[in-house]
């Protein structure tokens, strides 16, 4: 960037328009303007910096022309307006700021504000930028503006020692924030893919291959049931239809055989009836003695009817009633016999005519036992006979049944014997057993039509999940790319910085050495890795703090000038009032080597202060000077182009 | 008076043979008989059948116990053989005489229970039943 001219309207004490060419030639790239105190050398400053930056006017009153407003009628519109007219890598731009003012009574109101920035081809045609204030921070960034546009009496304070301007000039001029920004984006974007990646790359896939894979295996193990299954049906099938021909073919046989049975199960009743029957055979043929007494019972019946008929049994006259009457000494009438000897002693007699009670109880009892003995011989007997009878008629049945039951088995022949109701037994048993397989068969298909449908749906959750793996897999690699290029970055910046610390370092060690005139006491000029600047003494000590104002001011000019040459912006340095503090010497050595160093200079001076540089080679490279002419009855200030002698 | 029937030895061993309750395993086709009386019984009867006595002679041994007779049949049957014996009232309660006379007349029967019963060809309760049935 070159300021081609800086045009002024109504700006503080610069009434109406007032235009001054800058010079921007390489050999007299520097433009003078000279201006007592209070002539409007720092509100020239002012307005460059209002201009382009809308900066640099805070607490330095109003910037409207106060003759402007003075002669203003009420209502007039008052324009204030600052235009700068630029070159920028071969393009003309027009910067211009305004503000129209109306006038009112006394007082003024801001009317309307704007700023613009158009760009002028060969031909003079005049395109306006939409976005001004991007574009002219892109020339030069207003960050970096007050390395190249100071004031010349605060310039030592850079390089005073509690001063970290050094550090952010360093990062600003050459674009160090850039890198960083750089740095810190690519490494947010590998933060942000890693974070998705980890939102994303869950163990869903695996998950999802191994439900997968188990219900691959459940299936197959159905298939290889269903398989058995089948066969185990099949086989079923086939022994059913065994058993069924077994049973046609030996239906004669079945029947055989249930006769057979039948006639057995008869067979065994009967034999049950006879062991019933021989032991009531047996019971009463073990007691029939009585049948061997009917002949002796009847002859002690005869005997004792005898002895009865006789009247020696029963006697008539109990025993026991002569006892009681001799006892009681009375008669069989009633009569006393206590006195009566010969009564007691006839009763006495009546004694030996009676019998015991045993005795008369045992033949009284004989016609009863002898009815007994007969009547149970008698059906005992009887009973013995029907039973052999029976007997005999069971025993034949059983006979013929064993024969009929020999015939059958000589008819199903000497075969041993066919279990038609077990065959019929197993055949309900496998038929039923089949009806289960069939039933188990029916579930088992409902199941692996279940799995493989359940399988489908996991073979399409796979491939969604296979098809996001391979997103991720793209999103890992382009967090991989991000990561490597942030650390290239990173390795870039870092290499990057240790140059441009490397170069400022030499750049204002070399501008130092032209600059100072202490060439032998300062010895070196160092940059550390924190960007702090220091001088060295020739005891090899850091002096920053010991140096005077005006030896910071070179210190400061110098580390400005190798900034603006290692920075590759073409920027004007415009200083003002930039020797105030300069002696004798160091006053001629930065006349003389500091405009060789900057593409543009502009120069804002008191006379006393260009004295100063007679006898320099500075007066050669003036390409324009300018009065600040201030006049006490306006107090307005002109421009005035002069051609002072050196 | 003994309180037992007493039998000769020599047929003690038939008296066995027959009975069920001599044996752990009975058959009522060879051991028809569940207690000694009914044998003894039997025996009185077959002698009185015979109508002969026969004295107990060598070795004797007890049956059963007397008690055993029941007293509403068995035991006034055997009084009645007394009674008829000795035409005697008295003699029925003459317990030792009708214990020896019942003896003494299934000393007798046993014999024709061995030789009808126990030593004729096939099952001895059919022979029994044979036997009392004639």
């Amino acid at each position: 960037m070159k300021i081609n001219y800086i045009r002024l309207n109504n700006f503080k004490q610069y009434y109406k328009e007032q235009k001054a060419d800058i010079s921007d030639q390489e050999d007299l790239n520097i433009t003078v303007f000279h201006g007592a105190n209070g002539a409007g050398k720092t509100s020239l400053f002012i307005a460059l910096n209002w201009c382009l930056y809308e900066t640099g006017s805070e607490n330095t009153g109003e910037l409207l022309n106060k003759r402007a407003i003075a002669e203003a009628k009420k209502d007039d519109l008052i324009l204030l307006r600052v235009t700068v007219c630029f070159k920028h890598l071969k393009i003309d731009y027009i910067a211009e700021r305004f503000i129209t003012y109306r006038k009112l009574e006394k007082e003024i109101s801001k009317d309307e504000e704007g700023f613009s920035l158009s760009k002028c081809d060969s031909n003079g045609n005049t395109t306006y930028l939409n976005n001004p204030k991007v574009v002219m921070n892109s020339i030069l960034p207003e960050n970096v503006r007050e390395y190249f546009f100071f004031d010349g009496e605060k310039m030592e304070d850079l390089t005073r020692p509690d001063n970290t301007k050094i550090e952010d000039a360093i990062q600003n001029i050459m674009r160090l924030p850039i890198i960083d920004n750089a740095e810190k984006h690519i490494n947010g974007i590998a933060i942000e893919l890693r974070r998705e990646l980890k939102r994303e790359g869950s163990s869903k896939l695996e998950e999802i291959i191994n439900n997968e894979e188990d219900i691959e295996k459940k299936i197959q193990e159905k298939k290889k049931n269903k398989e058995k299954l089948i066969e185990e049906i099949r086989l079923g099938k086939q022994q059913i239809a065994d058993l069924e021909k077994t049973l046609r073919e030996n239906e004669k046989s079945r029947r055989l055989q249930e006769k057979r049975d039948g006639l057995i199960n008869q067979r065994k009743e009967l034999e049950d009836l006879r062991i019933n029957l021989v032991e009531h055979i047996r019971s009463n043929a073990t007691s029939l003695f009585t049948k061997y007494f009917l002949n002796i019972s009847e002859q002690a019946l005869k005997i004792a009817h005898e002895k009865r008929k006789k009247g020696e049994i029963p006697s008539g006259i109990k025993e026991q009633f002569i006892n009681d009457l001799l006892e009681k000494d009375i008669c069989i009438c009633g009569r006393k016999i206590s006195d009566d000897k010969s009564a007691k002693q006839h009763i006495r007699e009546y004694l030996s005519k009676t019998t015991s009670n045993k005795l008369e109880d045992i033949v009284l009892g004989i016609p009863a036992v002898v009815k007994i003995l007969s009547f149970h011989a008698k059906d005992t007997l009887q009973d013995l006979e029907i039973s052999c009878k029976q007997n005999a008629l069971i025993e034949e049945k059983i006979d013929n049944l064993s024969k009929e039951i020999d015939e059958i088995k000589h008819e199903l022949g000497v075969s041993p014997d066919i279990d038609i109701a077990g065959i019929q037994s197993n055949l309900s048993l496998f038929q039923k057993k089949q009806g289960l397989n069939q039933n188990t068969l029916g579930r088992l298909e409902q199941e692996i039509e279940t799995l493989v449908e359940s399988l489908s749906e996991m073979i399409k959750m796979r491939e969604k999940e296979e098809k996001k793996q391979m997103e991720l897999l793209l999103l890992s690699k382009k967090e991989e790319l991000a990561r490597r290029s942030a650390e290239a970055i990173l390795k870039i910046k870092d290499e990057f910085y240790e140059q441009t610390r490397l170069q400022i370092q030499k750049e204002t060690k070399q501008v130092f050495s032209k600059l100072a005139w202490k060439q032998d006491h300062f010895q070196d000029i160092e940059l550390d890795q924190d960007f702090h600047l220091e001088i060295i003494d020739k005891w090899r000590r850091p002096s920053r703090e010991e140096i005077s104002a005006g030896e910071r001011q070179i210190l400061s000019l110098s580390f400005i000038a190798a900034m603006a040459r290692l920075s590759g912006e073409e920027a004007p340095i415009v200083m003002d009032t930039p020797f105030g503090r300069l002696s004798g010497n160091h006053l001629k050595k930065v006349a003389s080597e500091f405009p060789e160093l900057v593409p543009q200079l502009i120069l804002l001076v008191t006379d006393r202060e260009w004295e100063g540089t007679s006898g320099t080679r500075i007066g050669d490279r003036v390409g324009f000077q300018y009065k600040l002419d201030f006049n006490d009855n306006t107090s307005c200030t002109d421009i005035v182009e002069v051609d002072y002698e050196r | 008076m003994s309180d037992r029937i007493f039998v000769e030895k020599q047929v003690m061993e038939f008296y066995k043979q027959i009975n069920a309750s001599a044996t752990k395993k009975s058959n009522s086709l060879n051991q028809p008989f569940s207690e000694a009386k009914d044998i003894f019984m039997l025996a009185v009867g077959l002698g009185l059948q015979k109508g002969k006595r026969k004295k107990l002679s060598g070795a004797r041994e007890g049956l059963f116990f007397w008690n055993r007779l029941s007293q509403d049949l068995e035991l006034p049957a055997l009084q009645l053989i007394a009674l008829s014996e000795t035409g005697n009232v008295e003699s029925m309660l003459d317990e030792e005489l009708v214990q020896s006379i019942a003896e003494e007349y299934a000393n007798e029967g046993i014999r024709i229970l061995i030789e009808d019963v126990v030593n004729k060809d096939g099952d001895i309760l059919w022979n029994l039943v044979d036997l009392v049935r004639n």
